[in-house]
């Protein structure tokens, strides 16, 4: 199966040395932690994958202990409670390198989380750490998902500092925006945020020392070749809190993009020789992103077809089976898409394969419905004649079913492809790439250009599909027989 | 009635030395619970057409289904190139074996000549053979290649009805059924049809077993008439001789109607 889907995706996969591939979360600053080192590899001759904006913590741990990755930028305390799953871990090394994984070359800062209240609220209230909180009401607390769900996240604090605050849930990304408006009072944050340096906010101190550390790391497998650790290492040190909160706010805020402010960065610092790469032009990268969408869809919708057509016509006569399928495509089609390309990652890695079958799933139901319902329907005298004329089951098949199905089955392929356009672009978030990378990227860096770089053209592919599907029928269908 | 004798009596002396192309014995039918057919004996002289009357709900449509095993007997045995038909022969007796009904059934799909290419594609023969067979039943059937190149929708009843005659006759098969084939058409053009049906007789059409609730249509197309009422046959034998000597009564009652409308 793995094979058939990367066959027919037609991966360029270059025969020379192993290149390194670096991961990133889908947030600013991992972008630009991972953008860096990107940059300073390839400086020092390494070739360089990049596999960025990896939908959150888990799918970056799974692609790097299934090796689709060699390493991303990771924090230690995210590293001792969300990885391993226990915040009161001293040393990490260990259990790591019972996973062949190491952390290499801390760049020098430690972002951790912080509690950010409304400045004019602060004041008025004269709140100045978190324990001030304690016995305080009316307060709209409004704080990450994640936050919330983690075990060293707003519960573990609630009980350590004795708070009783309620709390709801919000992107991270929307929060600041929301407290500016006034819309909430207290979000969670991370020290390091571009936003902390502009808004009107205040830090509460965390003054019964209830974060742990969050310094970064690069987080590898320890097959890293030694030139990288080395090349690496060079970045040692070299971001201290300030640095990464200014880095951040011009990506984030000012809107420079990712590649120019690590490029910037790099030529501050004297590390980056001449040949800084530049950022990869519009147009190609737009080609690349098509090219990569329509290959994922289209190889998603070859599969369905084929797979949903057939398993359709064996089991059309048998209704109890019929039936059993159809549960089992609609049973697919309730997996949250996102569920359902992390579920894939312990299986199939991340990048294009995944994300051809989670397609290739999604994709079956409207074929495989089309194509039961059109045979159901086919009046008896065509079937009495199949019969009359000593067809085989194949025969029947493919001179009387499929030919009278066929305005149906291509009504099920056309939905089955717009559905596919749009489900491929939540790709990206397991590195497939597509015109989904530019959304995520431009939703991680709020950058509504980048959004409409991704969301534009993969509204234009899907008019364009619909009109070659009304070709395709032109073609396979008479006049008379087409449906309206 | 000028046509009632127009059959020529050459066929009726030869038939009777030739193994016969089909025979019932005993044969009991249960559809749904319903027993549709008792105890039929029927013979299918070769080179012979025959005719079965009776009203709707006798059966008729049944009895024509078993010859090519579209309906399966619960008691009884059919023949077919003299021996019992079994599921394994489905496929090589159907091949021999024309079928065109009512309601024609054209595949809407393939144009007229698709639809009478098909038997012999189904059959594998060669491209230009098939080519060369379907110029020969449009020419009997008299449709024109211009007519034959469009889809079944763009013809006429009659038109298409000639195109399911043909397609059931593309294989050159040893037995044609034909179930109420006619009697969908306006009287002009089912005049017509039957010209083309006597036309035909002795060399597309060999053996034929035609199914109607027209006594008048069967007396012009058949030798032999069998009368079923109530899922039994209650007269059988040359087409002159029921017609003479009805002998039961609804077959007398049947033949009486039919002369009065004559």
């Amino acid at each position: 199966m793995r094979g058939l889907i990367a066959a027919l995706v037609l991966v360029a996969t270059p025969a020379w040395a192993e290149p390194v591939r670096i991961g990133s979360k889908n947030f600013t600053e991992s972008y630009l932690l991972a953008e860096i080192a990107a940059q300073h590899l390839e400086a020092r001759g390494v070739e360089v994958v990049r596999q960025f904006g990896l939908g959150g913590t888990k799918i970056c741990y799974d692609a790097l202990r299934a090796s689709e990755i060699d390493l991303y930028p990771e924090y230690t305390g995210t590293i001792a409670a969300a990885i391993l799953g226990d915040t009161t871990l001293t040393n990490i090394a260990p259990p790591l390198a019972e996973q062949g994984l190491a952390t290499y070359a801390p760049p020098g800062f430690n972002n951790t989380y912080v509690l950010a209240l409304r400045k004019a609220l602060a004041e008025s209230r004269g709140l100045t750490k978190i324990s001030d909180l304690v016995g305080e009401t009316g307060i709209d607390a409004a704080l990450s998902h994640e936050f919330r769900a983690r075990n060293d996240g707003w519960p573990a604090l609630s009980a350590h500092y004795g708070l009783t605050l309620g709390s709801r849930g919000i992107e991270h990304g929307l929060a600041y925006e929301a407290l500016a408006s006034g819309g909430a009072d207290l979000t969670d944050a991370y020290s390091t945020d571009g936003d902390l340096s502009r808004a009107d906010l205040v830090l509460l101190d965390d003054d019964r020392a209830f974060f742990p550390r969050y310094d970064a790391v690069w987080l590898a497998r320890t097959t890293l070749a030694p030139d990288v650790v080395a090349a690496l290492s060079e970045l040692e040190g070299r971001i201290d809190e300030a640095t990464m909160q200014a880095l951040n706010a011009r990506a984030a805020l000012d809107g420079e993009g990712i590649a120019t402010v690590a490029a910037s960065f790099l030529a501050t610092s004297g590390l980056a020789n001449a040949n800084t790469p530049v950022p990869s032009q519009f147009w190609s990268r737009l080609a690349g992103n098509t090219a990569r969408h329509i290959q994922l869809t289209l190889a998603a919708l070859l599969l369905a077809g084929i797979v949903g057509v057939s398993l359709a016509l064996v089991l059309q006569p048998f209704a109890r089976a019929a039936s059993g399928l159809l549960y089992v495509c609609g049973l697919l089609q309730t997996i949250p898409s996102i569920a359902l390309l992390a579920l894939m990652i312990p299986l199939v890695g991340i990048g294009v394969v995944p994300a051809v079958i989670a397609l290739f799933l999604y994709a079956l139901l409207p074929i495989v419905r089309a194509t039961l319902t059109a045979i159901n329907a086919i009046e008896p005298v065509y079937l009495t004649v199949a019969d009359a004329l000593g067809m085989t089951a194949s025969e029947r098949r493919r001179h009387v079913l499929v030919p009278l199905a066929m305005p149906h089955i291509i009504a099920g392929l056309r939905t089955a492809a717009v559905i596919a356009i749009g489900t491929a672009t939540l790709a990206a978030f397991i590195g497939a790439g597509g015109l989904g990378q530019p959304i995520v990227t431009g939703l991680a860096l709020n950058d509504t250009g980048l959004i409409l770089e991704g969301a534009v053209p993969a509204a234009l592919l899907a008019i364009v599909t619909d009109l070659v599907f009304d070709l395709l029928e032109r073609r396979l269908v008479p006049p008379h027989l087409r449906s309206a | 009635m000028p046509l009632r004798h127009a059959v020529s009596t050459l066929t009726l002396t030869a038939m009777s030395d030739a193994a016969p192309t089909a025979q019932l014995e005993d044969v009991d039918v249960i559809l749904g619970g319903n027993h549709i057919l008792h105890r039929i004996r029927l013979t299918l002289p070769a080179g012979c057409v025959t005719a079965v009357i009776g009203a709707s709900g006798s059966g008729k449509s049944t009895l024509l289904r078993l010859l090519n095993g579209l309906v399966t007997p619960q008691a009884g045995t059919v023949y077919r190139h003299g021996q019992p038909l079994t599921s394994e022969r489905f496929r090589d007796v159907r091949r021999d074996t024309g079928y065109a009904m009512q309601q024609i059934g054209l595949l809407p799909h393939l144009s007229i000549a698709d639809n009478i290419a098909l038997p012999l594609r189904l059959a594998g023969r060669a491209p230009e053979a098939i080519a060369d067979r379907v110029g020969a039943l449009l020419d009997a059937m008299q449709l024109s290649p211009e007519l034959a190149a469009r889809y079944p929708a763009a013809a006429s009843g009659g038109q298409q009805q000639r195109a399911g005659l043909a397609r059931a006759l593309a294989l050159e098969p040893e037995l044609l059924l034909l179930d109420e084939a006619f009697s969908g058409l306006d009287a002009i053009t089912r005049l017509a049809t039957h010209e083309r049906f006597v036309a035909l007789r002795g060399t597309e059409i060999k053996s034929a077993l035609l199914v109607t609730h027209d006594l008048d249509e069967a007396a012009r197309l058949a030798d032999r008439l069998v009368i079923l009422n109530a899922g039994r046959i209650v007269r059988e034998g040359p087409r002159d001789d029921v017609l003479t000597d009805p002998r039961d009564p609804y077959a007398i009652e049947l033949v009486e109607a039919f002369q009065c409308a004559d």
